[in-house]
Order: C-alpha cells, then structure tokens, then sequence
C-alpha cells in the first residue's frame, strides 16, 4: 500500500472513529448516543487491523460490539423512559470541563507530538505469529495476570447479579419505585 | 509523509479528551459509561500503537490490552447492574441527582 | 528562758488554731477566750521575762526558706540567681530588743484587755469563737511583725495583719457597709503596701539580705560611696527611693494622708476591735516600721538635709492637721475617734521625722502612749454603744448626752481618756505630744538647738507650729466628744434609760485609765523611755518648761473653749456655724474620699471599661472573626464536597492537567527533560 493510501485510511478512519464519539457526547436522544458509540468502536478496530493486531480487531468486535455496546444499550432500553427527553443531558460542569478536556487533549498531544519517536515502525510480524504468540505468553509468562483479570472478571459477574437482584428481605416499601425490569 | 506513532497518539489524546467529557458531563449514568468506554478505547489503541512501534517483539502491551478488554466487560457488566439499582432507589438514573452518600 | 520568747507569736497561733475549731464545730464557743486570753497573757509574761537589757537583745531565730541554694551547679549559671548572693535564706525568729519589746508589751496588753472587755460586749453576737479566732491570729501576726530583725518577716507579718484587719472589719460580713468597708481598708492599703513591697525588694537586691543590720550597713556604704548599685538605679536615686517606697507603706497602714479613707470606714468593725486594731497596734506598725527603719530616713548621701525625713513630717503634720479639723465637724462617736487617730498617726510622723535617735524615741513615746488612751478612748465608745444598742443608730452623738449619770465608770474613764489625748498637764498625752513638738521646733532653732542630720529647719518649724494647732484643735474635739455624750441631758430615749456595762466590760476601762494618767509622767521623767529605746544609752534632754507651759496653755485653751461651747448643750451643735465654706471642707473630709472615689475610683472603672470594651470589641471580635473566617471557610469547602461524582472527576482531570503543565513549564524553565520526557524516553529505549 502506497504511502498516500495509508495516510488516507488513517484519517478516514480517525474520522470514523473522532466524529461518532463527538456524536456519543452531544446527541440529546441517549440511544441514539449508543448507537453513536457503534461506528466509533469500528473505527477502533480499524485502527487496530492498521496497527496489525489482528487478534485485537477480532476482539474489538466480539467483545466490545458484541457484548458491552449491547449491554450498554439493554441498560438505556431499560432506563430510558424514565429520562425526560425534555431535560437537560448535560449537567452544569459543560463551561468546565470543555476547556479542562481540551486542555489535557491539546496538551498530551503537544506533547506526544513534539517527541522524537522513531519514524516507522521497528519491526514487522507476521500475523500468526502474533497470535500465537500471545496465547502463548497468557498461559506462560503472563499466567498469573490473566487469571487475575478472569477473577476480576467473574467477581464483577457476580457483583452485577447481586446488585441486580431485586432486595427482597427488605419488606416491600410503597415509596420504593419497582424496577421495570424486574416486571418484565 | 507517512502515519507515524504520533499520529496515534494524538488521536488516543483526543479520544481520550472526548471520553472524559463524555463522563464528565452527560447526567444519564449509562452515557457516562459510555465516556469510560471511550477512555478505555484510547488507552487500548495508545497501547498497541506503542506495541507496534516501539516493542513489536514483546507481548506486555498486548497482555496489558487483554486486560483493559475484561476491565471494560466488567465494568459494562457492573455499570448495568449499578445502574439499575440506582433507578431502583432514587427513581432515576441521572448522576447528577443522586448526590446522597447514604442510599 | 531566752529561747522560749520563741514562743511569743507561736502561742497565739496555737490559741487561734482552738478557737478556729470551736468556730467551725460550733462547739463550746464561749471558751474561745479562755484559749487567747491564755496565750496572750503567757506572751505577754515571756516577754516580761526577757527584758532587754544592756547585753545583746534577747534572740531566738529558726532558718525558713532558703531563697538562693547554695548548691555549686544551681549557682554555677550566674542568671538564675538574679543577683542575689547564694545562700541567701530568710530567717524566721524573735527578737526582743527595746524597741520590739516595747511593741510586744502595747500589743500584748491592749489585746489582752480587749479580749477580757469582748466577753462582755460580743456576748450576744454569734460567730464568738470565730471573732476570737480572728483576735488571737491578728495578736500573732502583730507580735511576728514586731519581733521581726529582718524585711521578710516585717513584710510577712504587715501582709497578715493586714489580712486580719480585713477580717475583723468584715466581722459583721452580712452588713453590706462592713462588708464594703473591709474590701475598702484591704485595697487602700494595697497601694502603700504596693510601694513597701517594691521598697524592701529594692533594699535587699542592694544589701543582699533580709537583716535589718545588714541592710542599715549596705545603705550607710552606698551613702558613703563604698558599694555600688547595680541595675536600674543609680547610688543617688536609690538613696532617696528606697526609704520613700517604705514610707508608702507607713502611709497606707498608719493611714496617713492621702491614703487616710479606709480607716474612718474601718469602723464598722466591732468597737473592740477598732480599740485593738484601728487605735492601737496595727495602725501604729507604720509608725512602728518607719522608727525602726528610722536610719534609712537618716542618712543622706554627703551629710545632705533628709529629704526623706521633710516628706515623712510635711506628710504627718498634713494629716495632723487635716484629719484634727475633720474630727471636730463628725458626730458618729466612733468617727470622731477615727479621725483623732488618724491625726495622732500624724504627730507621731512628725516625731519621726526629726529623725535619727531623737525621732525615733519620740515617735514611739507618742505610740505608747497613744495606744494606752486610744484603745481607752474606744472601749468607752464601745461601752456606750452597747449601752444604746437599740437605738436606731447608736454611734450618733446627738442621741446620747447625760449619760454621765447613768454610766459612770465609763464617763469617768472617758473624761481621763479625753484629758490625756487633749494634752492635760501631766498625763500621759501631754508629754509624748510636749516630747515630738520639743523635738520638732528644736530642729527648727527654737527652743534650743539640734544637731546631726535631719529635716530642714522651716520644714521643722511649719509642722511644729501645724503640731500646735492641732493639739489645739485636739483639745477642742475631745472635749465636744465627751460633753456632747456625757454632759447635759439625754437627748432619746435610749440614752435616758442607758445602763451601765458590766464589770467584765468597765475593768478593762479602768486598767488602761491608770495608764493613760501615769505612763507619760513615769517614763519621760529622766528620760526614762529614751534610755531604754537607745540601750541604756541616755538620749539628750528635751524638757523645756517654756514649751511645756505653752503646749499646756494650748491644751487648756482648746478644753475651755470646747466647754464654752458644749456644756450648756446648745440644741445647734455650734460646729455648723463655722463659715460656711470651711464647714463644707471640713464636713466633705477636705474632699479626699472625693477625690478617691470620683478621681481614682472612677478612673479606674472607665479604664476597665475601656478595656472591657476592648476586650469585647476587639480580641473577642477577632477571635469571632477567625470562626467566622472558618466558618465561611468550610461553608466554601462543603460546596465543594456536593457528592456529585462528576464534579470530583472534573477537579481530577484539572489537577492531573495542572500536575502536566507544570511539570513542562519545569521542563523548559530547565531546558532539560524532565519527568515526562524522561517516561517517554524509559518507553523508547526499550
């Protein structure tokens, strides 16, 4: 791929990925800011395939589209009608925390973008390789960091269902506001 | 000119920037999930842009990556669930309203 | 038996200790006096034992407190001593020399006499044994003051005489005015004990010790040149400071003038104890102290007149004088006699104020004698009060007259009493008074010469001619006195059906009346007194029958004038036809109680004022201030604590923000990578 074409899937990319997630912070309509949040994951994971990480593109779309972005809109179906549309979706700290945002952005990238880093990349690797490699290193060297990550995994698991449950040793208070998704 | 690690830098900068406003901001906890999702994003594409620049040989960036992925599950997975017990008890899922310490 | 004069203060502690504990048990109070009584009588014959006589006095002396230790390492550092040598230690003791003696004996017998008088007169009070708890404790404190031969103990005992006063007078505590009255003689005399306090720290920081003799030496080098005063006075102020300190607080003790005003209040305390206290002993320790101290007055630094010694006599004849006129407006009998005592204090500062030898003896003449026709003069009041006690104000002189019928032991003794405080030839008032104004005008060039250091000759001649118009004047108020309570009919009711005290209460009366007729002439003949004073050294002769004859003449004048005016009883007391103007001065106490109570009084209640409006408006309004600050401090920072997650997130991110900033603005202040270039580089190397 010449030179050119890379520099143009970058930035169409960038594009697809800095836009959507300007969309996610501004929609009013908080779903259809989910749904914003969709081609902005994809943009990621092209970046990934140009990063070669190959694993991770795959990843990027099982685990962050297939799973969290559909958690994420199960819980703004769940909640949604509660929210006035009406009503401001922004609260008070916007005159803020736009200026402190962009501060710490311009600032990271300054100077990211001011540092000597080596012009291309140092080496290449092949893509199953990589893979095998990394599983591999996760049931070797990196053992121990991956099963933390799956207890933390698990722990957050059965966290999510305690917390979800409905309490009900509490004795059933008339103020309480029954959760629609226990009714359904 | 080609695209070098600066370039992705700056874009997991300003992703980043845009994720931390989105948690900033936004007063319905389920987009403030979103903002972290965005910040996780960043963090993981900062993470592999330095793998593939500068230690393509190695594996933490990699491991680091599979990492922020479950850290990014678990915390859609409690976000949810956290979510709903605070529609439960406040009856309403703006973070801004549900300022009591004490449920 | 020389060691167990030791025992002259101990016993009536040990008295006052007894009668304290019937006091609070309220047990078998009326053997209180049996306790002091004894004790006082016991001193009283100790010290009969141990007459001075022309060896070394009689002393017995037990260290106290050692103030400076003279362990090597405390005294190492030459700081903590301030100057005083180490080993400095007060000594607590007797001393029985003639002029203690003297002193012990007056105390010692007007107590004793007033003890034996009170059985009568507080027989129906309650808190008997507590009043003669107090009695013994002021004879203890009086006999500690007066056997003292250093300042701490001269110091110690003035403080607790000075607390038995305020005790006794504020017998009657219940009665707001004696209650007042207590409160009013405690603080004034603060103010001179103020100044004798600063006097006695200033000697013995020069003298480095507390004893007499050692403090008259280290003042005689200074006033010769052979020792140097260090610290914030010079030789020369020190000279002139360090007596005048000690006489302020003669003059708050023996209420002089201006710090008088305590004394006439003093009143409210049982007539008994005005008789002990407030006539006899205690207002005399000024005078005392001053005799005692006399040399201080003395010596003047290159044999200069005392300059010290014109303010002791311009200070008595001023009161003398002042207090004299006083007493001849007043009709509270009792007032009459507080006054009297006051101006007698006054010729007995003038007597000191000869200075030297001469002085001294006729200062401490006027003092014995004084006290033997005073604490009679009192009892009798105190007699005729009690007789009138129903009366709606029993003092008042123009509710008594004719008692000399009814009462007339007391009327008797009383007519003695007034004869020898007027100056009647041959009793004891005329010589002790002939004796300080012979040697007041002889200092002044009359009536003979004398020699040595002293006052100047006009000071000396001024306040010997003020002497003799007080006799004059004293002449005239006593004579008033007793007419107006004795002569004539009864002008109420009470005094009409009056009866006369009993024995318990007239013998004492009798037992000082002797003394009050017979003491001047037996101890002025040949000079008696002043050979005994100096240690058997016989003084220069001061009889002048020229001067003898005048003062007699006075005396007499001022008696038949004052018998003129009185014994016809005329209904308007002829006192208030005086011109007006002076009849204000003297009724209004020559405005001094004014002056006090609206200059000093009142100054100092606007000065607290001020500073309570200081108080309030500014420390405490700064110390509101700073709660204030806090307060809207923390009502700024609960702002902040709002449990809005977001909000905490912001100021996260903004600190993270400012954490990088810096850190670059570091960098390139520098210009070398710091650590955030150092973080990247860690990554690149790798």
């Amino acid at each position: 791929m010449s030179t050119l074409a890379v520099m143009g899937a970058f930035l169409a990319l960038t594009v697809l990925t800095l836009f959507p997630a300007i969309m996610v912070i501004s929609t009013r309509n908080v779903l259809h800011a989910g749904f914003w949040l969709l081609p902005c994951l994809i943009g990621v994971a092209g970046l990934y395939a140009m990063l070669d990480a190959h694993f991770f593109v795959v990843a990027q779309v099982l685990v962050y589209i297939g799973a969290i972005l559909v958690l994420i809109l199960f819980s703004l179906m769940l909640t949604r009608d509660v929210m006035n549309p009406k009503a401001p979706q922004h609260n008070g700290l916007v005159g803020v925390a736009v200026p402190i945002c962009a501060t710490m952005s311009a600032i990271c990238a300054l100077l990211l973008a001011r540092h000597p880093w080596p012009a291309g990349p140092v080496a290449a690797a092949g893509a199953q390789d990589q893979t095998v490699a990394l599983g591999r290193a996760l049931i070797g060297t990196y053992a121990l960091p991956f099963e933390a990550a799956s207890v933390l995994l698990l722990a957050a698991l059965v966290g999510a269902i305690v917390l979800a449950k409905a309490p009900q040793s509490e004795p059933p208070a008339a103020e309480r506001i029954e959760c629609p998704g226990g009714e359904k | 000119m080609t695209v070098g690690l600066s370039h992705y830098l700056i874009l997991g900068a300003a992703l980043f920037g845009l994720g931390a406003l989105a948690a900033i901001t936004r007063r319905n906890a389920v987009a403030v999930l979103m903002g972290v999702e965005l910040m996780l994003n960043a963090a993981n594409l900062n993470f592999l842009a330095f793998w593939r620049y500068l230690t393509p040989q190695g594996m933490e960036a990699q491991v680091f990556v599979i990492i922020g992925f479950t850290v990014a599950a678990a915390e859609a997975a409690l976000g949810l669930a956290v979510v709903l017990n605070l529609y439960r008890d406040f009856g309403t899922v703006n973070v801004d309203e549900a300022s009591g310490l004490k449920g | 038996m020389t060691s167990a004069i030791g025992l002259i203060p101990i016993l009536p502690v040990a008295a006052a200790a007894v009668a304290g504990a019937l006091a609070i048990t309220r047990k078998a109070e009326k053997a209180a006096p049996l306790f002091t009584l004894a004790a006082t009588l016991a001193a009283c014959a100790l010290a009969l034992m141990n007459m001075p006589g022309a060896g070394p006095a009689p002393h017995v002396a037990a260290p106290w407190v050692n103030l400076i230790p003279t362990d090597a390492a405390l005294a190492a550092p030459p700081g903590p001593t301030h100057g005083l040598p180490p080993g400095l230690s007060v000594v607590v003791g007797v001393t029985l020399d003639p002029l203690s003696w003297i002193m012990v004996l007056v105390v010692c017998s007007v107590s004793a006499l007033v003890q034996i008088y009170s059985i009568g007169y507080m027989a129906a009070e309650k808190g008997y044994a507590r009043y003669y708890c107090y009695l013994a404790l002021f004879t203890a404190s009086m006999l500690g003051l007066v056997t003292a031969d250093n300042l701490f103990q001269l110091y110690v005992g003035w403080e607790l005489v000075g607390i038995c006063s305020y005790l006794l007078i504020g017998f009657w505590w219940f009665k707001p005015s004696a209650a007042n009255a207590a409160k009013k003689a405690f603080v004034v005399t603060r103010f001179g004990d103020v100044g004798f306090m600063l006097g006695v720290l200033l000697l013995v920081s020069v003298a480095q010790s507390f004893k007499f003799t050692d403090v008259f030496t280290a003042y005689q080098a200074v006033a010769d040149g052979s020792l140097a005063v260090h610290g914030l006075f010079s030789a020369q102020t020190f000279l002139w400071l360090a007596p005048l300190l000690l006489l302020c607080g003669a003059i708050g003790k023996s209420a002089q003038f201006p710090l008088h005003v305590w004394l006439p209040d003093a009143m409210e305390g049982p007539t008994p104890v005005s008789a002990l206290i407030h006539a006899a002993t205690m207002v005399a320790a000024g005078v005392y102290m001053v005799a005692r101290l006399i040399l201080l007055f003395t010596v003047q630094a290159g044999g200069g007149a005392g300059a010290a010694l014109d303010v002791v006599m311009i200070l008595g004849a001023v009161t003398a004088l002042i207090a004299a006129t006083i007493a001849l407006v007043q009709v509270d009998i009792k007032k009459v006699m507080a006054y009297s005592t006051i101006s007698q204090l006054g010729y007995m500062m003038v007597g000191l104020g000869v200075g030297g030898a001469t002085g001294q003896v006729a200062g401490m003449f006027h003092l014995v004698t004084h006290a033997c026709f005073k604490a009679l003069l009192f009892l009798t009041a105190g007699s005729v009060i009690h007789a009138l006690h129903h009366a709606k104000d029993p003092n008042d002189m123009r509710g008594m007259g004719g008692l000399m019928r009814r009462m007339p032991h007391t009327a008797i003794t009383c007519g003695i009493g007034v004869l020898a405080l007027a100056g009647f030839p041959l009793l004891s008032g005329f010589w002790s008074k002939d004796a300080i104004l012979a040697v007041a005008l002889q200092r002044a060039g009359l009536f003979g010469h004398a020699a040595g250091a002293g006052p100047h000759a006009q000071v000396a001649l001024a306040c010997g001619v003020a002497g003799l118009v007080a006799a004059f004047l004293t002449a005239v108020y006593s004579a008033r006195m007793w007419l107006m309570t004795f002569w004539g009919k009864p002008r109420s009711d009470e005094a009409a059906h009056a009866h006369e005290s009993p024995a318990v209460m007239t013998l004492p009366l009798w037992a000082l009346a002797i003394p009050s007729v017979v003491a001047g002439f037996l101890l002025a003949r040949g000079e008696r007194f002043a050979t005994f004073v100096l240690g058997g050294e016989a003084g220069p002769s001061h009889e002048n029958l020229a001067l003898s004859i005048a003062a007699s003449a006075i005396a007499l004048a001022g008696l038949g004038l004052g018998a003129l005016l009185y014994a016809r009883c005329p209904a308007v007391d002829p006192v208030t036809r005086l011109p007006r103007p002076v009849y204000a001065l003297f009724s209004n106490l020559w405005y001094v109680d004014a002056f006090w109570s609206a200059g000093v009084a009142r100054g100092s209640l606007a000065f607290g004022r001020a500073v309570a409006w200081f108080d309030r408006n500014v420390i405490d309004a700064s110390m509101h201030g700073v709660a204030w600050l806090v307060q809207q401090a923390a009502q700024g920072m609960r702002r902040s604590v709002s449990g809005q997650t977001q909000a905490y997130a912001v100021v996260l991110v903004a600190g993270a923000v400012a954490v990088v900033v810096l850190m670059t603005l570091y960098e390139q202040a520098v210009g070398s990578p710091g650590p955030a270039a150092a973080a990247a580089g860690w990554m690149v190397r790798r």
